[in-house]
Formats: C-alpha cells, sequence, structure tokens
C-alpha cells in the first residue's frame, strides 16, 4: 500500500518531442496520484518526472513540486533550500497552442513576486468524520499557498464539489529557472478523485 | 308487448343473418359530443371511435349483441339489443365519472372492487389526471395530486420518496401489481423506469398492506397500472419541450384483434446536468440563541443530466373464453451524469430488464385462479470514456411467482388466497464477497365480508417464511366499512413488517477509509401496527374525505456507531412513532369548473436527546383549479395547480454534542397549463412550472431544488384518429 503509482502522460502538442523549439522549451503534462492522506510525492521540471522522497526534503535541491491531496509545494520558505515560489497569472496556459508561441513564452513579472512556502493546515490522515470532539485534526505543514488555490473543494456540500482554477501559474524551481503550469484534472480516467494531472511548459523565461 | 315478443322471436329464426350496420351519437349528460369514444361489439374485436360530432358506424353481424361504450372520465356503458337491418340509431349519453369514484380498482383486494366499495382507502389518480397537465415523470403526478408526498435529493442522490412521514422502506411501489427490483439508494426503486405516458392510472392504498403484499407494505402501496390495447388499431406520439432543455419523446402502438393483444411503447427522456449554487450561507440555529453558518463558503449541489429509453411489449392471447395469458417484456436503460469534467470521464448507467408472464383461468365471472411469474434484474455500470470500459457496481434479480385463487363461491363473500416464493439476488460493491441471496415464502387469506348493503368486513392473515429464520411471521389485518346515504366510514388495522435488506444482513463496505459501514446477518424483521380511520363523503360532483393513520414501527432497524466512531452496524435497536391526518376534497362548480384540494399533516417525533430529527414537513397542501371550455368543436382545459409545502426545522447533533436547527421555509410552487383538444386527435399542451419563479436560498437535502420558472409545451398526435379524419 506504500508504493504510490505513478502515471506520466506526454501530452500530444502540435508536434513531436523531435521537433522541439531552440529554446528546448517542453509542453508537458504529468498524472500524479495523490490520494494517499499520508504521502507527498517529488518532482523534478529538468526530469520531467517524479524523483524519490528525499531522506530530508528541506535540505534536497533535487525537486521543485511536491504533491499531497490537493496541497502543492515549491522548493522555497518553509518547504526547502531552493530558490523556488510561485505566482498566480490571469490566463490559461491552453492559449499557447503553437510552438512559435512556446518558443518566445515569456512572463512580464518581477521574482519578487514569487511566494515562497510558510506552514498551512492540512490533513496528513484520513480525516476521521464522525470523531466525537472539536479537536481540528489538521496539522501544521509546509505548502505554497499561491499553488494550493488551485482547487477549491466544497465539503460542507454533499457529495463535495471540486473546481480547479482556470488559470495557469509561474513556478520557480529550485535552481530558480521557471516553469509554467496549469492542474488539468484532479481524477483519473475512472473518474476516482486524488489524481492531480498538470501541464507544465518548461523552461521559461520571464521579464524582469 | 306479445307482438313485439313475437316479432324479436321471428327476427331470430330468421336465418341467416347479414353483414348489418348501425349509426350512432355518443354525448356527455348535455348532450355534447364526445369525439374518439370507442364502441366495441363485445366479444369480437370489432369497434370503432366517434368521429368530433360523437357519431360512429359500425358494421358486423346481426344478432343479440352488446355494445360497450367507453370514453376515459365517463362511467362505461354497456348496451345490448338485437341488432339487424333497421336498428335505430344508438344515442347514448355518458355520464362523467365523479372524480373516479366509480372507478374499478384492484390493488386493495387484488381482484377488481368498484372504489367505493373498497374497505381500504383508496386514491386514484385516473387517466385524464395523469396526462392533462403533460407531466414530465411519475414524481410530477405524484407530488401534484398528493398532499404528503415528497421527493427530495438524500445524499447526493435524486427522488428520495416520503410520504405520510415514512420513507421507501415503508411504501411498497408496485408496476401491475408487481415489484421492482434495485434501488437507486435508501430503497428507492429506480422511479425513472416509469413510462408516465403509459400509465393508465395509479392506486394509492393508504395503510399497512402487509398482509397481501408482503415485507415493505407498511404505510401504503402506490400501484401503478399500465396501459394495454383497447382497439383494433390505436397509436400514438408524443413529445414535449421545456425551457430548462427537458426533452421527452414517447410513441406507442396497440392492437386488438380476436384473441390477440399486442401493446408496443416507447420513450426517450433528456436533459443536460448542470449545478446549482446557494444564494446565502446555510445556517445553524442553537437554542441558546447561537446563528453560525455551516461553512464558510456557499455549497453548491450536482443537477444530474440523463439520457433515458424506456422500451415495452405486452401481449395478450384469449385461449378460450376461460383461459388468458399475457407475457410483458421491457427493457430500461437510464444514463446518468454530472456536469463539467467528471462528466466526460464517466457516467452511471442503470438498466433493466424485465419479464412478467400471467395466465389467468375463469371458472366462473368472479372467481379464477391467477399465476404470475415476475423476473426483474436491475443493474447498475459505470462507463469510462476514457477507457472505453464499462464496470457492473450492482446487481439485484428477482424471482417471484404467485399463485392466487379468487372466488365469491361463498355467498357475499369475496375470497382471496395465494401462494408466493420471493428470491432476491444482490451483487454489489457494498460487499466483501460477491454475492448474497434470500428467499422468501408466503401464504395468504384474505376475505372481503358483505353483510349488508350498509356494512363490510375485511379480514387476512398473511405466513411469511424468510430463507435466515425458522420462525414463521404471521401477519394480520381486520377493516371495516359502513356506507350509507353517500357517507363511507372505514376504520382498520393492519400488522405490518419489513424484512431486512440484503444490504442491511451483509454490507461490508469501507469508505475510502473515513468509516466502514458492517452489515448484521442477525437482525429481525421490522414491525409494525398500523391504525387508520376515515370519513368520505360522495354526492354528485362533490366528494370529500378525512383520513387520519397511527403507524408504530418498531424493531427499527438503524445504523449504531462503535466506540471508536469508525465502524457503523446495522441493528434492530429503534423505533418509530408516525401519525397524521389529510383532507381531500373535490367538487365540480356550473358544469365548467373543477376545484380539488387536499391538506396533510403529518407527526413525526424522532427524538434524540430532547431535539426532533425527523426531516418530515408537517404540513403540506395540495390545490387544482381546472376550467373546461369549448371553442367551435375543440376542447380547451385550464388549469391551475398550487403545491404549498410548510416549513421544517431539523435538529443535529455538532461535533461538540451540542445541538442545533437547520431551519427550511415553507414554500409554494405554481403550474399554470393549458390544454387543448383538437380534431385529427390532435392534442396540444402550453404550460408554465413554477409560476412565481421560486427559488430557495440553499439547495441541500429538503429544499425544493429548483432553477426557477420554465415554460413547456407538448402535443400528442392519435395516428388513429388522424388517419381517420384525413
Amino acid at each position: 500500500m506504500a508504493i504510490t503509482a505513478i502515471f506520466p502522460i506526454m501530452m500530444s502538442c502540435s508536434k513531436d518531442d523531435k521537433d522541439e523549439p531552440a529554446t528546448n522549451s517542453v509542453k508537458r503534462s504529468i498524472t500524479i496520484k495523490t490520494s494517499d492522506y499520508t504521502k507527498w510525492t517529488y518532482f523534478s521540471f529538468e526530469k520531467g518526472d517524479t524523483v524519490a522522497v528525499p531522506a530530508n526534503f528541506k535540505n534536497d535541491k533535487t525537486w521543485d513540486l511536491a504533491l499531497h491531496r490537493w496541497d502543492v509545494r515549491t522548493n522555497s520558505g518553509e518547504s526547502g533550500i531552493g530558490q523556488g515560489g510561485a505566482y498566480a497569472v490571469a490566463y490559461s496556459i491552453k492559449d499557447v497552442t503553437e510552438e512559435s508561441t512556446l518558443a518566445s513564452w515569456s512572463v512580464p513579472i518581477l521574482s519578487a513576486s514569487f511566494t515562497k512556502d510558510s506552514l498551512i493546515k492540512t490533513y496528513m490522515n484520513i480525516p476521521n468524520m464522525y470523531a466525537d470532539s472539536d479537536a481540528d485534526q489538521r496539522v501544521d505543514v509546509p505548502a505554497n499557498t499561491v499553488l494550493g488555490s488551485w482547487m477549491v473543494v466544497k465539503m460542507a456540500s454533499i457529495p463535495p464539489t471540486y473546481a480547479m482554477a482556470e488559470n495557469a501559474f509561474v513556478v520557480k524551481t529550485a535552481n530558480g529557472k521557471y516553469a509554467v503550469v496549469q492542474f488539468t484534472n484532479y481524477m483519473n480516467n475512472k473518474a476516482e478523485k486524488g489524481y492531480v494531472t498538470f501541464e507544465y511548459i518548461y523552461p521559461v523565461t520571464i521579464w524582469n | 308487448m306479445i307482438i313485439e315478443a313475437l316479432l324479436t322471436c321471428l327476427s331470430v329464426l330468421s336465418l341467416p343473418i347479414d353483414t348489418v350496420s348501425l349509426r350512432g351519437t355518443i354525448t356527455d349528460a348535455n348532450g355534447n359530443p364526445l369525439p374518439g369514444a370507442t364502441v366495441m361489439i363485445q366479444g369480437t374485436s370489432r369497434g370503432t371511435t366517434t368521429d368530433t360530432n360523437g357519431n360512429f358506424r359500425l358494421t358486423g353481424k346481426g344478432g343479440q349483441r352488446t355494445f360497450q361504450i367507453r370514453y376515459t372520465g365517463f362511467t362505461p356503458v354497456d348496451t345490448s339489443l338485437y341488432w339487424r337491418p333497421g336498428t335505430r340509431p344508438l344515442h347514448i349519453s355518458m355520464k362523467e365519472n365523479s372524480f373516479g369514484m366509480d372507478e374499478v380498482v384492484v390493488t386493495g383486494t387484488r381482484t377488481p372492487k368498484a372504489l367505493t366499495d373498497s374497505p381500504v382507502i383508496t386514491r386514484v389518480i385516473t387517466a385524464s389526471e395523469i396526462h392533462k397537465d403533460s407531466p414530465q415523470s411519475l414524481m410530477d403526478v405524484l407530488e401534484t395530486e398528493l398532499p404528503g408526498i415528497e421527493f427530495t435529493r438524500t445524499e447526493g442522490v435524486t427522488n428520495s420518496v416520503t410520504f405520510q412521514g415514512l420513507s421507501a422502506n415503508y411504501l411498497l411501489f408496485l408496476v401491475d401489481g408487481e415489484r421492482m427490483a434495485g434501488e437507486t439508494s435508501r430503497s428507492n426503486p429506480d422511479f425513472n423506469r416509469i413510462d408516465i405516458d403509459n400509465v393508465e392510472r395509479i392506486e394509492v392504498v393508504k395503510g399497512g398492506m402487509s398482509t397481501l403484499y408482503g415485507s415493505g407494505a407498511v404505510a401504503g402501496v402506490i400501484n401503478i397500472i399500465t396501459q394495454s390495447a383497447n382497439k383494433p388499431f390505436q397509436a400514438k406520439v408524443n413529445a414535449q419541450y421545456d425551457t430548462e432543455g427537458e426533452q421527452k419523446y414517447g410513441l406507442n402502438i396497440g392492437t386488438k384483434k380476436g384473441r390477440f393483444t399486442s401493446f408496443t411503447s416507447g420513450l426517450a427522456r433528456f436533459k443536460s446536468a448542470y449545478m446549482m449554487h446557494d444564494s446565502k450561507l446555510l445556517q445553524h440555529y442553537y437554542d441558546d440563541g447561537r446563528v453560525a453558518p455551516s461553512d464558510s463558503t456557499l455549497s453548491e449541489i450536482e443537477i444530474e443530466g440523463y439520457k433515458n429509453f424506456t422500451i415495452e411489449e405486452k401481449l395478450g392471447y384469449r385461449f378460450s373464453n376461460k383461459l388468458n395469458a399475457s407475457l410483458k417484456g421491457s427493457y430500461y436503460n437510464h444514463e446518468r451524469y454530472n456536469a463539467g469534467l467528471e462528466g466526460t470521464l464517466k457516467h452511471d448507467i442503470y438498466h433493466d430488464w424485465n419479464t412478467v408472464a400471467k395466465m389467468q383461468y375463469d371458472i366462473t365471472a368472479k372467481s379464477r385462479f391467477e399465476l404470475t411469474y415476475n423476473y426483474d434484474d436491475y443493474n447498475k455500470y459505470y462507463k469510462y470514456f476514457k477507457l472505453n470500459e464499462t464496470d457492473l457496481n450492482y446487481k439485484n434479480i428477482l424471482h417471484h411467482p404467485k399463485l392466487l385463487f379468487i372466488t365469491d363461491f361463498i355467498p357475499s363473500n369475496t375470497v382471496v388466497a395465494g401462494i408466493e416464493t420471493f428470491s432476491e439476488k444482490l451483487q454489489t460493491y457494498q460487499f466483501s464477497d460477491s454475492t448474497h441471496h434470500i428467499t422468501r415464502a408466503a401464504a395468504y387469506l384474505q376475505d372481503d365480508y358483505t353483510i349488508n348493503n350498509h356494512f363490510s368486513l375485511q379480514a387476512g392473515l398473511r405466513m411469511d417464511h424468510h430463507s435466515k429464520y425458522d420462525k414463521v411471521n404471521l401477519n394480520p389485518k381486520l377493516s371495516a366499512m359502513l356506507k350509507t346515504f353517500g357517507w363511507n366510514f372505514r376504520a382498520g388495522y393492519a400488522a405490518g413488517f419489513r424484512a431486512p435488506t440484503l444490504k442491511e444482513l451483509y454490507t461490508a463496505w469501507d469508505h475510502q477509509g473515513m468509516f466502514k459501514l458492517i452489515g448484521n446477518p442477525n437482525l429481525k424483521p421490522e414491525k409494525s401496527h398500523n391504525l387508520s380511520v376515515s370519513v368520505e363523503y360522495t354526492k354528485g360532483v362533490f366528494n370529500a374525505s378525512v383520513n387520519s393513520y397511527y403507524n408504530h414501527i418498531y424493531n427499527k432497524i438503524s445504523t449504531v456507531w462503535n466506540a471508536k466512531q469508525d465502524t457503523s452496524f446495522y441493528n434492530n435497536i429503534d423505533k418509530a412513532t408516525v401519525s397524521g391526518i389529510d383532507f381531500n376534497l373535490r367538487v365540480r362548480l356550473f358544469n365548467h369548473w373543477i376545484l380539488k384540494g387536499g391538506y396533510a399533516y403529518v407527526r413525526d417525533r424522532q427524538m434524540v436527546d430532547g431535539y426532533n430529527t425527523s426531516s418530515t414537513r408537517p404540513h403540506s397542501a395540495n390545490i387544482r383549479l381546472e376550467y373546461n371550455f369549448k371553442v367551435n368543436k375543440m376542447i380547451f382545459s385550464a388549469g391551475l395547480n398550487g403545491r404549498y409545502l410548510g416549513k421544517l426545522e431539523v435538529y443535529s447533533e455538532d461535533s461538540k454534542g451540542d445541538y442545533y436547527a437547520v431551519r427550511y421555509p415553507a414554500y409554494s410552487l405554481w403550474k399554470l397549463n393549458l390544454t387543448g383538444q383538437f380534431s385529427h386527435g390532435i392534442r396540444a399542451n402550453l404550460g408554465v412550472n413554477n409560476l412565481f419563479n421560486y427559488k430557495p436560498d440553499n439547495v441541500t437535502y429538503n429544499a425544493g431544488i429548483t432553477r426557477g420558472m420554465t415554460i413547456f409545451a407538448a402535443v400528442s398526435v392519435a395516428i388513429e384518429e388522424l388517419t381517420k379524419q384525413l
């Protein structure tokens, strides 16, 4: 049960990967199983894949993003020693369809606008919905509040409803590079929740 | 006199009789023609229908004949005459049914009985009441006609019924007297299976009926009687559309020729999915005056879309005057989906195969054997679009053979004796092992004793044996009726029971690690006592009734949490007492107006630590005002329906053990409908649903979930009329 299944999926863009533009930017998509309340799964843009959970994730620069349920970490602030952070942009990654756009993709933002990770409250165990007390079962963990806004779950609705942000995010990697990330799904092909798919373009340049 | 008799004898002797013809006119009591009335020669397939002027012409072999004249909403007329060349035209004036009081009902006694003579309180929703307003579904009809019935959303599943304060566990829904397999949730049968356009009438029996119908018929039986062919050729197409995008298309073709009848019907319904949002935060009201919102954000609810197909074939064959056989087969497919991303990945598929075979052997006019076999196979699937595969997650099969013997051999008594077995098999994702099954066997006897013109008694006893128990369950009932000068007084006692469901016995379900629900193979059946008293007065076009009831359920099955609060077990620990009273009034005014109204009060006290946790609205009422008028040969009907639901306060316990109330406001929904019956068998409807555009602030459990006003239009064409008049 401790094994986290990973389903990398290559998104079919307009062309194959062979025809990558000169900047070497790629637009890809990956699905990560996040349904386990007790686990974080780490991802590296450079590798384009998940990486093994570092023994001490805070002192490790091999990962750029980490996912747990609907929570997201960048390698920054409370989460790690990297140069990470995240910034919400007003547009969608879907607007980028042509390779020409991909190659010249640039983001007019200041690096100071990036939000670093801080402590948030989340469930690190399956919540006991019927616990006979009002004790908050959530615990403090480091995560990124800007990236965390990608998903709004309304637990009071019956059944709970899920809504994804329609905008993309610019994510700063552990080594100070940039990626554009958009979360596109929270379910697997059986509509089971707890499978996060995101599309990303990496690397991108930003204007300062 | 003597000469006339002599002439008749002579004409009988003057064989052979040639083909002769008969003309005539069918009118209502005021002399208005009734277009589309049927005239059949009894014992033959020969018949016709009247034209727009109420005239008909019929040819056939002369001789002593009985002509059966039928028109929906009117008392049937049978007229016998010696038919020969020169027989004078027939002028028949038909009497309008006083609200179905002349209807023949079958549910209360399992044998045809005039409604007014039925010893159990039965409400008939007639064909004209069902079809006049172009209902979208069975739920529409029941909510329009019955105060005290409510279909709400529970646990995100639509159409969870409560009637007279009791849930689907204690109400039995039958189609042509037969049970349906499967449930959508909480023992609610899949109401979408019912093709409402194909329903001839609905019989609602209030009170305990476990003696005749077994498990679950605790608070009443709702028996949906479907159409059969009654003409040599009949066919109908209809279409309906509303501004919310709900669509319905229906088709039926029937024939009754000689010994053979066939009726085929098909239905397709579509609706798209959407989300609804609260417009205000749902508040929790505490007794100490505190008010706290239930959540920091506005709640939402998924309203599912669907694609629904139903097809049914009913065949009948008369082997002889005594032996009749029928076979019904139907297929139902309902595809349900959510709006948005989820709907692109997964749809829920519900489908069902149903076969009912029946043989009836008439010993005399009122004594007969009936052998029926009901097979029903209900399935739920997930359909995954990206994976292009389906996954069965629920399968419920029932086999239900029964043999009935009905006789009036003992003078003044109608005796119904029956034996039956009921086998059920269930496969569900909520079981850890694959499949479980149970078998119940039962024998029952019921006697209707008509003591004199005024007084009758009904007594019955049922013995049930359940494959899980050694003990036989005995279930008695007794009711009495006094009938005098238009007054009917009825009083009755009925024991009732509900056998634990396979889910309650065998569930072993882990809900995503959050909690477990565990069945209990040692559950006993729930038992109940039902008392009812009613008074009804009918005079001509006026009908009023008051009906009161008291239900006490014990050994009630409920779920109980363990000390760790992570597992819930089924147990026979609960009890419930529900009582109520309802008033119904129907009157026709100045020939053109009909006023109908009903009010229901339900007292349901589900006390926990001194707080009422019941979610039944104590007060509800229905009203209908209808105006019928004619313009040239077109008949118009305008109807205004109102449905009022009183306010409701439901108490729940919060995580600190404090009780709070959620307050649901009173609301009413109004529907305006205009129907026109034109020549060529064409009928058109135009109407407005939710006339005053009511929108609830909170779209949750017990709220009336509506998006506001919609306009609908419907049209139907009776092909046999169309082809005749072209």
